[in-house]
């Protein structure tokens, strides 16, 4: 008995989001990257180079020629902080809220 | 912004693949076993999971009387999210995963070894000595396995000296791993179905003889979870043998290789009739681990002896 065409339909299709998740989100990351490849197993030095990078042209993977850094380069000032808070309208990391008790409970307001 | 629209992608892609995995598992059972199986609901069935999920969605959660709500509740959560935090560090293509990092091989052991909770508690919450029972019999053979695919996990990681697949997977350009560990391999595969509790090792729920095991009193939404983690790991362990051994790919190529290896399970499970449960656990303790630990002693020792040779004989 050959193999009904039908059996290998649910094959094709888990194929098919294979293929979305690979080659679309690849293709997303090669145009977010200014038409280049997405890098990968980067240390902490690669990470601090492609945000260097970012800052100096506006996509990780760029390069420039330019000898002089635009004006806003100097004064570039980074926070990571993830966390909103109306409390005093402030932002806190997730363990600074915890220690200070608007997880727990524990209202600490001074 | 454009970060949530890529994991969102890859999330959604991952829970599609794995809704169609169970409609392509009941279309092959069908045919290895002359009938058509599902066939009706959809273009020749394709919409059977989203029947079936409607299904038990819809149906009335019975939950026992005295159970512990709470982790009877939590228990299917937990391995769910086990199941799919594997796939965070799952690339499906250089590079294109969820979360990039250089122990992401690392963190999806950890995180498969948590799911292990999920059938330990779901047993002890339910207030049912079957489900106990059922659930210490599928921890002792989780457990077991899992010590056997973490050993051969490390001994891949030894050979290629990275713990992130995209490195992995670019590491094999020039030869599968399982060529020089063609025997690893098998071993490797039948680990992962008896991992999954996959026939012929479904001891864990083995309907024609116990009842369901850990999920005895489980029903509708919240077996659903159970269904899904089971579903979700077996299609991540078929990617990842195709990843560890059979040199990974790209989109549509990492799909095929996935597809070989999750259409074996099923040819597996068409095929073999059960194995008996002490017969099971003795393949893992008595015959694979010892000869596993054989093998992590003569890797590196083989390694060492290949790297003294360039050494001692610099014209080889």
């Amino acid at each position: 008995m050959p193999v009904p065409f039908e059996g290998l339909i649910p094959y094709t299709i888990m194929g098919a989001f294979f293929a979305l998740a690979g080659h679309g989100v690849g293709f997303i990351r090669y145009w977010d990257n200014g038409w280049k490849n997405d890098r990968y197993d980067l240390d902490a030095f690669d990470q601090k180079m492609m945000k260097r990078d970012f800052n100096l042209t506006g996509t990780v993977r760029g390069q420039t020629s330019e000898s002089v850094a635009p004006e806003h380069f100097k004064t570039i000032d980074e926070k990571t902080q993830r966390y909103y808070t109306p409390y005093r309208d402030q932002f806190f990391m997730l363990r600074e809220r915890m220690y200070k008790g608007y997880v727990t409970g524990n209202w600490e307001f001074q | 912004m454009l970060n949530f629209v890529e994991l969102l992608l890859m999330f959604v892609s991952v829970l599609l693949a794995v809704a169609f995995l169970t409609v392509a598992e009941r279309k092959t059972l069908g045919y290895m076993q002359r009938r058509v199986g599902p066939n009706a609901v959809g273009y020749y069935g394709m919409l059977m999971a989203m029947a079936d999920a409607a299904k038990l969605l819809l149906k009335e959660m019975v939950m026992p009387t005295h159970a512990d709500k709470l982790m009877l509740i939590m228990s299917p959560m937990m391995s769910l999210m086990s199941a799919f935090l594997c796939w965070s560090f799952m690339p499906f293509a250089p590079g294109t995963t969820m979360s990039d990092h250089s122990y992401g091989l690392m963190f999806t052991l950890a995180m498969s070894s948590v799911g292990v909770f999920g059938t330990l508690l779901a047993g002890w919450s339910a207030n049912s000595k079957y489900s106990l029972l059922g659930s210490m019999r599928s921890t002792a053979q989780l457990i077991s396995y899992e010590l056997m695919l973490t050993t051969m996990v490390l001994l891949c990681m030894l050979l290629t000296g990275t713990m992130n697949l995209s490195k992995y997977v670019e590491l094999q350009e020039s030869m599968w791993m399982g060529v020089p560990l063609f025997p690893m391999s098998m071993m490797w595969f039948m680990g992962c179905v008896a991992e999954c509790a996959r026939p012929p090792f479904d001891n864990v729920e083995a309907e024609s003889e116990l009842v369901s095991g850990h999920m005895t009193e489980y029903s509708s939404s919240m077996f659903v979870l159970f269904f899904l983690s089971e579903y979700t790991s077996m299609l991540f362990l078929s990617t990842l043998t195709s990843m560890l051994f059979f040199g990974g790919g790209t989109g549509m190529m990492l799909g095929m290789k996935a597809n070989m290896f999750a259409f074996t399970y099923m040819w597996v499970r068409a095929t073999l009739p059960r194995v008996r449960y002490d017969k099971l656990m003795h393949m893992c303790w008595v015959m694979f681990l010892p000869l596993l630990f054989g093998l992590a002693m003569f890797l590196p020792s083989l390694m060492y002896f290949m790297d003294a040779m360039v050494y001692t004989y610099p014209t080889m």
